[in-house]
């Protein structure tokens, strides 16, 4: 099942879902160009799924478009809640059970893009410091959810 | 090498000692070897057969163009008899004896017709390495009667020249693609086409089967799923405004940073001058 909605109150967040892959070219996950919008990762688990992590990212900010969907992710706490609208109309409410941030670099993408273990969302975005030479921060900021 | 063994073999007896299709399996075998994942594909017409492992029924009815499995099976070597159904092991219409399974394998096993048209088992070792975010890995593996052929994905040949009983690969776009197979250097469609769903991060292998001659040639398709990989990298941010980093300060320290360098480097000059 393909989320459509995402509503994050604690941050004042509701933006619209699109279904994306990967760039062609690196591999790197397409997140929509525009910062308003958020990508769920469609390879991946849906909202259905009894296994596995769904994953939606989305822009922090952007050089033209200034602040994205995503700019307070970071801000989120364990307990704030998050709702996933699915195509059919149907809401699941997911809690936050951990915020991380990692250098890119380092980041073990594999655990978050996991098609097995339990039930999760988990919503990504970048952070931390930034490169003002390669239009790049250097970090990305993992929020996990569990579904209530 | 391979194939010219396996011929030598099946001239020398009836029992034919069965050498592995496809790359690999030394490289593939840890030193603590697992079990391997065996599958087995029916690819001869019009036979049902059961199906027996070292000596025992394993597989019951099992029709053409059936994929049973994947079973469990530790390494080592083993005795496969094809049946009519119901009928004694004794009568069997097709054996392999002392197959070797190697450890930590993915294997098909496929009972399908030879170029000429004779029934045979033929294990292939499947390609079960990680595929690249966005990619899936179609496997074609010509178990058909039939001569040298061409496989065709939306009109044009991805793979060229593929004879009974090798296979041809590669890792494409997950999606759909209308695929056919025709005569090996021509356009005379033998089957198909037919869509094939090439899911992200699967390998699905379709194995051309059947005869020419009877013009019976159809596919049977396998997919072996949870090959995929994480995308590379979340790039979500150009603007700088979340900048949590050192922010501005930082900028504004290490600009007095470098004037404080400039002026050390001043005073040496100056000392280095006032040396002289």
């Amino acid at each position: 099942m393909r989320p459509v909605r995402l509503r994050i109150p604690a941050i004042g967040v509701t933006a619209r879902v699109d279904p994306v892959g990967v760039d062609e070219r690196t591999q790197e996950f397409d997140v929509p160009p525009s910062v308003d919008e958020i990508g769920w990762y469609r390879y991946g688990p849906g909202l259905e799924a009894e296994s596995g992590s769904v994953v939606i990212a989305g822009h922090v900010d952007s050089a033209d478009q200034g602040r994205g969907a995503f700019y307070r992710l970071r801000e989120l706490t364990p307990g704030d809640t998050v709702t996933a609208t699915g195509e059919d109309g149907t809401e699941r409410t997911y809690r936050v059970v951990a915020r991380e941030e990692y250098d890119k670099t380092k980041i073990p993408l594999e655990r978050y893009f996991a098609r097995d273990g339990r039930p999760r969302l988990t919503l990504i975005t970048c952070g931390g410091p930034f490169d003002a030479e390669a239009r790049r921060y250097r970090d990305n900021i993992v929020v996990t959810a569990s579904p209530v | 090498m391979q194939f010219a063994y396996l011929r030598r073999v099946a001239a020398g007896g009836a029992v034919a000692a069965l050498t592995f299709v496809g790359a690999g399996i030394a490289t593939a075998t840890p030193a603590y070897a697992a079990d391997s994942k065996v599958s087995v594909v029916h690819g001869i017409p019009d036979t049902p057969v059961d199906v027996y492992v070292n000596g025992e029924k394993t597989l019951e009815n099992f029709e053409p163009g059936d994929v049973a499995g994947p079973l469990d099976l530790p390494e080592g070597q083993y005795d496969l008899a094809l049946t009519r159904p119901g009928e004694p092991i004794g009568e069997a219409i097709l054996t392999a004896d002392d197959a070797e399974v190697p450890g930590g394998a993915n294997i098909s096993i496929a009972a399908h017709l030879n170029a000429d048209g004779e029934p045979t088992i033929t294990p292939f070792v499947n390609d079960t390495a990680k595929v690249d975010a966005g990619k899936a890995r179609l496997i074609v593996r010509h178990t058909a009667a039939a001569p040298a052929v061409d496989v065709r994905a939306g009109g044009s040949p991805v793979f060229e020249g593929l004879t009974n009983p090798n296979e041809a690969k590669g890792d494409v776009d997950a999606g759909s693609v209308s695929a056919d197979v025709v005569l090996a250097g021509t356009d005379t469609v033998v089957i198909g086409p037919a869509d094939l769903n090439l899911r992200e991060g699967t390998a699905t292998i379709v194995y051309a089967i059947g005869s020419a001659e009877a013009e019976n040639l159809s596919v049977v398709a396998q997919t072996i799923d949870g090959l995929h990989s994480a995308p590379s990298g979340v790039p979500s941010g150009t603007g700088g405004q979340a900048d949590t980093g050192l922010g501005t300060w930082w900028y504004a320290l290490a600009g007095t940073g470098l004037l404080l360098l400039v002026a050390g480097g001043a005073r040496a000059a100056v000392v280095r001058s006032g040396r002289r």
